[in-house]
This record gives C-alpha cells, structure tokens and sequence, in this order.
C-alpha cells in the first residue's frame, strides 16, 4: 500500500473535465514531481489533495485512510503541508509569526494558559518559538524572523511558504511551482535546498514545477500531466524520451 | 375572505412603495456590489422635497389633482436624484478602489449624517405632508375599498417599472449596466465608460426613491426626517430577498414583503411586523444567500 | 516563596489604584459604600460629577470597543451586531440583580449580575456564531444587524423588563473604580490573547483564510471563539452599563449604538489595540465637548460631527490614526 494514493480520481465542473481518471501512487521518503504545460490540472491536484475540492469520483488516500470530504484543515492535520502557486502568506504577520502560525493546531495551551501567561504558556511559545526559528535557519532566512511578511523580496517569500508549511511537521509536502519567478542563482540554490530537506526529513515531496531543470535534477519520479489526463509515469529518463511527452511540450518552455 | 382581499391590497401598495426604493438598491449592488445604506435617506429627501415643493412653489390655494401629484413626483425624483448623484460622486467615487469595509462605513456615515442633518435643516418633529391628491374611497362592495392614493401607486409603479425594465433590457444603456454587474474590469476594458453608467445608474435609482418618497408621503401624511430609516431597511430586506441585484428580484421580494408584513399585522399583531423583516432577512441569509431569483453566487467560507 | 503569578499582580496593583482613584474622586471619607462597587454620595472629591460621568462611559466605551475589535480588527469578521449582545447583557444584568438578589451586597450583586450577563451574551452569541460565520463580508454585517434588531425588539416587548417605558431603579453601583479595573482587565485579556496562539490564528484567517486553513486552522472554529469571547465582554459591559445609568431603554440599543462602536474602531485604526482605546476615548470626549456648542448654539451637532468624521476618514485616512501600530505598553514585541 502506497503512502499517498490517488485512485481514478475525476475532477468536473459543470462540463469542464479538469482532471480525468488521475491515478497517482506515492511511496514514502521520495521526492516526485509533476509536471505538464499549463492549464493542465496540476494545481488543481493540489487542491483535490488538499481538500478545497472533492472529486467528482475517484479516491484519495494517506496511509489507507481516505481524505475525501475532509476539510482543509483535518488534511492539513493529517500532515500534508502544502505551498502556493501564487504566494499566500500572512503579510502582516512578522515571517517567524507566519511559521508559528502553523504550529497552532499542535499547541494545546488553552485560553486560562493565554489569558493568565501561565508557566505552561510560556513553555509552549517558546517551544514553537525555536522550532519555528529552526525551520527559518533551514531555508536561511533567520535573519529577517521579525520583518512583516510583506516587505520580503519575492525569493524571500518563496521559501518562507516552505518553511512555514514544514511547521506542520508534514509527512508529504506539496510544493506547487517553488522556484517560479527565481533567477537561476536562486532556482540552484533552492534545488538544493528541496534536497536537502526531503532528505533530511525522509518526507515524501510532490512538486510541480515548469522549470525542467529543477525537476529532472532532483525528482526521482516524475509524472506529466496534459489536459487533466496522465499521460506518462517514470523517471527522468524515461519521461525525457516518452513520445506524447515531447508532443505536448513543443514549442513551450525552456 | 374579504379581509384578504383587503389585506391584499394594502399590502400590494405598500410592497410597491417598498419594490421603487428596493430597485435602486439592487441597481447599485449590481454595479458597485455596495450595499448604499444612504438609499432610505434618498428616499426621504424624495418625500420631503415633495413636501417643500409643495409649500414653496406651487402657488397656495392649488386644489389637489393629479397633475399636481405628477408634478411633485416629478420634483421630487429630480431631488433625490441629484442628492443620489452628489453622494456617488463626493462619497464613493473616491474610495471605487478600497476595500469593502470603507465603503460601507462610509455608505453608513451618509446615512447617518442625512438622518441628522435633515432634523437640524427639517426640524426633528413631524410634518404633515400636503394633501396633493384627492382622496376618494372606492368600494368595491363586501367591504373592501380601494382609495385614490392606492391607485395612483399601482399605476405610478407599473409604468416607472416598465419605464425601467426597457432602459435596463432594452438599450445600451441597461446593456452596459448589465456588463458591468458582471465584471466591472472586463466592461472597462471593453471600453464601457464605467464612471457615465455608475452615474447614471445612480440617477435613475434615486429618482425611483425619490418618487416612492412621494407616494409615501400620500399615504402616510406624517413625516419627519427620520422616516428613511426603517422603510429603507425594509427594501433593502426585499432586494435580498429577491436576490441582490436582480431587477426582477428586487420587486417580487418587495411585493411579498409588502404582503407578509401586511398579512402579519392583520392577523397576528402589529407588535411584530417590524421584526418579521429581520426574521426574513436572517432566514434568507442563512439559507440562501442569493434570495429567491439567486443572481449572484455567494462564495462559500 | 514563590513569585506571585505577573498577571495577579498587576490585577491587584490597579485593583488598589482603582479603590485609590475612588476615593480620591468621588470624596475623601472612608466609606464602605464608595470601595469599589458603589457611587459616591457626596461629592467631595477632585472633580465634578459630571466629569466623573462622562470618565464611567469612557470606561465602558474602551471595553466595547476593545471586544468589537478583537472581532474586526484581529478576525476581520465585520459585524454589526455588537448593540445587541450590549443590550442582552444589560437587561440580563439589570433583572437578575433586580428580581433574584434584591437585598445581597453590592459586590455579590456586580459579580453575579456581570458573570451571568457575559455568559447568556456569549450563550447566544454562540448560536448566532455558528449559524451566520459561514458567511462572509457585507452578508455577516446584514445577518448580524437583522440579529441585533431582533433581540431589541423582543427586548422591547417583554413587559416584564419595561416594554417601551423602559427599566427604572436599578442599583446602581457600577462606579468609576469598578469600570476603570474592568478596562484595565478587558484590555489585559484581549492583548494577552492577540499575543498568544489564538490571536495568530485570527490574524491568520483575517489575513489568508485559505491559506490558514492550509495551514490546519479551523476557520469556523475560530471564528466561533472569537465571536463568543466578543459578545461576552460586550455583554459585560452591558451589565456595567445598566448599573452605572440605572435605566435602561432599548432606544439606546439600536445600531446607531453598533455603529458608534464601529467608528471607534475605524477611527483608532482597524488592526490596532491601542486604536481601539484613542478611538473610545476621542469619541467619548468629542460629543461632550461639543455639548458646549450644543449649550450656545441650542443645535445638537454631535451625530452630524461623528457621522462627517466617519465619512473624512474612510476617504482621507482610511486606515485610521493608529494604522496597524500599538503603544509601547501594548505592543506584542
């Protein structure tokens, strides 16, 4: 039984077949990718995986247990963390705020602990505190923990979104486009860095991603999607040479 | 049964009154998605520029008649009118970009500084409204009568309905309103000079205000500067119920409001024909959102 | 020994300062009665009754419109509503203090009339939450508005609590010491959440709803809690409320009253604690100081004057004077 599975899953809204049929198997401690030209349902994975859609049919599972009609947040629980495409952070919040955010559903301080700043409470801020303050050194950015959110250069916020969805202590994480809009200097340093963490952690990592580069480089599997359906599975190799792959990517991207 | 009947059409003429005030809410909604809480005040200037109208310009001794009447109807649409079009222009034309909440606080401030500012320019005390139409009652046998003032609302309404329901169907006009309702961006960029039809949108909504302001002021005779207040909640209540920002909506939700309300103080008391407008509110709020003609879909948290 | 928990401590600091303040304020005799929970009698104190009125409803202002914000400001919930958890409390006050513990001391009187108050408040408040925080937006307003209204107008006909003419001849012991620690309390408990956990995942949700349900906060539940914690204190301050004035009329509980709470929000600054405080305590002070105008002129200025400031800031400034920034005293860091 694989970790995360997603049986013939379907996804339709009012006629429009975002995704068709989608098997996905996912074995723990590997880092996946997901790639397809654009418009091609990838993001819209994410959000079936994560609860913001049901699927019209098929299946979701982690660990055997299905998440259909879960919300977000029971899946969040569950934990899988997940970024976003188009940043959506906390801006207001101070970047070690955005991270301690996603420690709230394992605190158990209650409102007497809060409201009386009891032993207990401070205890657990400062727990978090430095857990949080880790995962900021993990993507080198401890420097700016008391910066609003807000005010980071866009790489900055790149890799906050990852830090802060590793405050969930997730089991699998979805990384949807990480490296888009980095310069190469960056994307490498990222790469690395996705790497680095996945192997860290011995998590299991879906990412999708346009950049072709990061993908063939670190995915150890790599599944493509076009127009909602799979069309191939395997590794880098594999994928490079699969012939409906080439045809759907000609003439787009690097 | 007769005292249906009865009920019926009192209740039939006030849901009109309130379907006038609640098409301009549903008008306003549709193309700045703003609930126009200043709309009952407007409607309240519609009545008392009636009432100065009347007094001031029309010289004294005129005996009632319907041309009067049409004529302070008219006067007053162009009074409420123009106030619609300053408040668009000086209250919320500035603030097209802002978030939601300023608007509305803002839409809430107009609202309270026409209130009090009418009792200081006004007077706080109640003013009888000039007997501008003749009043007949006509029975219509078994008890049942229908008067002059009621007449002249059903007809008055239809043919403003009408008016509006061609404007808004039927011309370019009410094709770019209807545009931008949908997508203000998209009606931008297809180059619909949104600022011209938000104001004119805005006229033609106050004018309705404006003339059931008059009708009101027929049938209720005492007014003071604070009467926006509730008849103006009221519409707003139907506009929901219809579904905000659905012409049609807007006068099928008055009418039944008109009627339930009237039914409930005839029947059951009218200690609580005020809080049956809540009630609806709340139900169709909780239940659904998008009113009974359901135009727009309401995103769920 | 053990050091005394920092919270206790500085309850027990302004619980001395208010009895002090008491004293000083309202007459230098020693009375039982001028401790904590009850008006002075004689007036021999620094400043006239009037100013001791009007320092009570600053009092109560800052507690509504400390517990509106952690609704709006921190939660971003817009609600219209807070006129009516007010009005629960002061009534439920009001009639418990009345009916069931006529002869008790005053004391038992404010903490049973204040304790019961909040929690029949947060009761409905509780159901209201649940049902309408689905919603969202002008929809929240309008559900919680129509609520409101229909908890006055029930109010209303309840002859038992004075239907139209009103609620007479209760106690009144709601003083300037006991309003003046209720803030300070208020005010205490509200930073201390906004600081810990439950404020994060409020500002979490006001700023990224999705996001923060990503991030396994439950929105509804929060939402919830905050609505709950909200209409109690609201209710509180109702009790305090019907104390001080010792009448209560539901004309009093409209949503003119929720607006005022509004605009003390908006005009402190939306996000902001401190905000909060300057914005009760500038539209506390504003309509007193222009009862002098009023006085000359014979014209009652002050709704026109909050109602044109309201509009100037919404287009001027619209994020308030405080923005989103706190006095040092309330600042998280």
């Amino acid at each position: 039984m694989a970790f995360l599975e997603v049986e013939n899953m379907s996804l339709e809204f009012g006629g429009v077949k975002a995704c068709q049929n989608v098997t996905l198997k996912l074995e723990p401690g590997i880092l996946y990718g997901l790639i397809g030209p654009n418009g091609a349902g990838k993001s819209t994975i994410f959000n079936v995986l994560t609860g913001i859609y049901p699927p019209t049919r098929g299946d979701v599972k982690l660990a055997g247990e299905s998440l259909v009609g879960k919300k977000p947040f029971e899946i969040a629980q569950k934990g899988i963390g997940r970024t976003f495409q188009n940043i959506r952070l906390f801006k207001e919040l101070t970047v070690l705020e955005n991270v301690m955010s996603a420690f709230y559903s394992s605190s158990h301080s209650s409102m007497v602990d809060m409201v009386f700043e009891t032993k207990n409470f401070h205890a657990e801020e400062e727990e978090v505190r430095k857990k949080s303050m880790e995962l900021l050194k993990v993507m080198g950015i401890e420097d700016l923990a008391a910066v609003p959110a807000g005010g980071l250069p866009y790489g900055k916020q790149r890799k906050l979104e990852i830090a802060r969805a590793l405050g969930l202590n997730p089991k699998l994480l979805l990384l949807d486009e990480p490296a888009a809009g980095l310069n190469p200097t960056e994307t490498r340093e990222l790469t690395d860095l996705i790497r680095k963490i996945q192997k860290d952690r011995n998590i299991t990592v879906l990412l999708i991603e346009h950049d072709m580069g990061l993908v063939m480089k670190i995915c150890e599997k790599i599944y493509v999607l076009v127009q909602g359906q799979l069309v191939c599975e395997g590794t880098a190799d594999v994928v490079q040479n699969d012939k409906r792959v080439i045809e759907a990517y000609l003439g787009v991207d690097e | 049964m007769n005292d249906f009947i009865q009920h019926t059409i009192n209740g039939l003429a006030l849901g009109s009154i309130y379907a006038l005030v609640a098409l301009g809410y549903t008008m306003v909604f549709g193309v700045l998605q703003l609930i126009n809480f200043a709309h009952g005040e407007i409607f309240m200037i519609g009545a008392f520029t009636g009432l100065y109208f009347t007094r001031y310009v029309l010289p004294a001794g005129t005996e009632p008649s319907i041309g009067v009447t049409l004529m302070v109807v008219v006067a007053a649409m162009i009074g409420s009118a123009v106030l619609g079009v300053i408040i668009e222009k000086f209250a919320y034309r500035p603030l097209r970009k802002a978030p939601r909440i300023n608007i509305l606080i803002t839409a809430i401030g107009v609202s309270l500084l026409l209130q009090y500012g009418g009792q200081l320019i006004f007077g706080a005390s109640p003013q009888f409204f000039p007997k501008i139409l003749p009043r007949e009652n006509i029975d219509l046998g078994g008890d049942i009568f229908l008067d002059t003032n009621q007449i002249t609302i059903f007809l008055l309404s239809f043919v403003l309905m009408v008016i509006l329901q061609y404007l808004v169907f039927k011309t370019q006009f009410g094709r770019s309103m209807r545009a931008i309702s949908h997508s203000l961006e998209t009606a931008n960029v297809i180059g619909i000079n949104v600022n011209k039809v938000i104001f004119i949108t805005f006229i033609i909504g106050s004018a309705l205000a404006g003339a059931a302001g008059v009708l009101y002021g027929v049938a209720y005779p005492k007014i003071d500067p604070l009467l926006g207040l509730l008849p103006g909640l009221k519409a707003f209540i139907a506009a929901v119920l219809g579904g905000i920002g659905n012409i049609t909506g807007a006068v099928i939700g008055a009418v039944l409001l008109g009627l339930s309300e009237t039914y409930v103080a005839g029947y059951i008391s009218s200690t609580y024909r005020d809080a049956l407008a809540f009630v609806i509110l709340i139900l169709v709020l909780l239940l659904r959102p998008g009113g009974l003609l359901g135009s727009k879909k309401i995103e769920k948290v | 020994m053990k050091m005394m928990n920092k919270t206790i401590l500085i309850i027990l600091i302004f619980f001395i300062a208010a009895l002090a303040l008491n004293f000083v304020m309202g007459g230098f005799a020693f009375d039982m009665n001028l401790l904590l929970y009850a008006k002075p009698t004689r007036w021999q104190g620094l400043i006239s009754p009037y100013y001791y009125a009007v320092l009570v409803i600053l009092g109560i202002n800052i507690v509504l419109s400390v517990s509106l914000a952690l609704l709006n400001g921190f939660t971003g919930l817009f609600t219209m509503g807070h006129a009516g958890f007010m009005a629960i409390g002061a009534y439920t006050s009001a009639s418990i203090v009345m009916f069931l513990l006529p002869t008790a001391p005053f004391f038992v009187q404010m903490i049973v009339g204040s304790l019961c108050a909040g929690t029949i408040a947060a009761l409905i408040g509780f159901l209201i939450g649940v049902s309408s925080l689905r919603l969202n937006g002008d929809y929240l307003g309008m559900v919680t508005l129509g609520f409101s209204e229909i908890i006055r107008i029930m109010l209303l006909n309840i002859d038992a609590v004075g239907g139209a003419r009103g609620m007479t001849d209760i106690p009144q012991y709601s003083n300037l010491g006991s309003v003046l620690l209720l803030a300070v309390i208020v005010v205490l408990v509200i930073k201390r959440i906004r600081d810990g956990r439950l404020g994060r995942a409020m500002l979490a949700i006001k700023e990224n709803e999705m996001a923060a349900n990503m991030m396994g906060i439950n929105p509804l539940a929060i939402k919830v809690k905050a609505f709950v914690i909200s209409s109690f204190i609201a209710g509180v301050a109702g009790s305090f409320f019907a104390h001080s004035e010792g009448y209560l009329s539901t004309q009093t509980f409209t949503f003119v009253k929720s607006f005022e709470v509004i605009a003390m929000n908006v005009i402190g600054g939306l996000g902001s604690l401190s905000g909060a405080i300057l914005g009760a305590g500038i539209l506390t002070v504003l309509p007193e100081a222009l009862r002098k105008v009023q006085d000359i002129t014979g014209i009652d200025l002050r709704m026109i004057i909050y109602a044109l400031t309201m509009i100037l800031i919404m287009i001027l400034r619209p994020q308030g004077l405080m923005g989103n920034r706190e006095w040092k005293w309330l600042s998280s860091k």
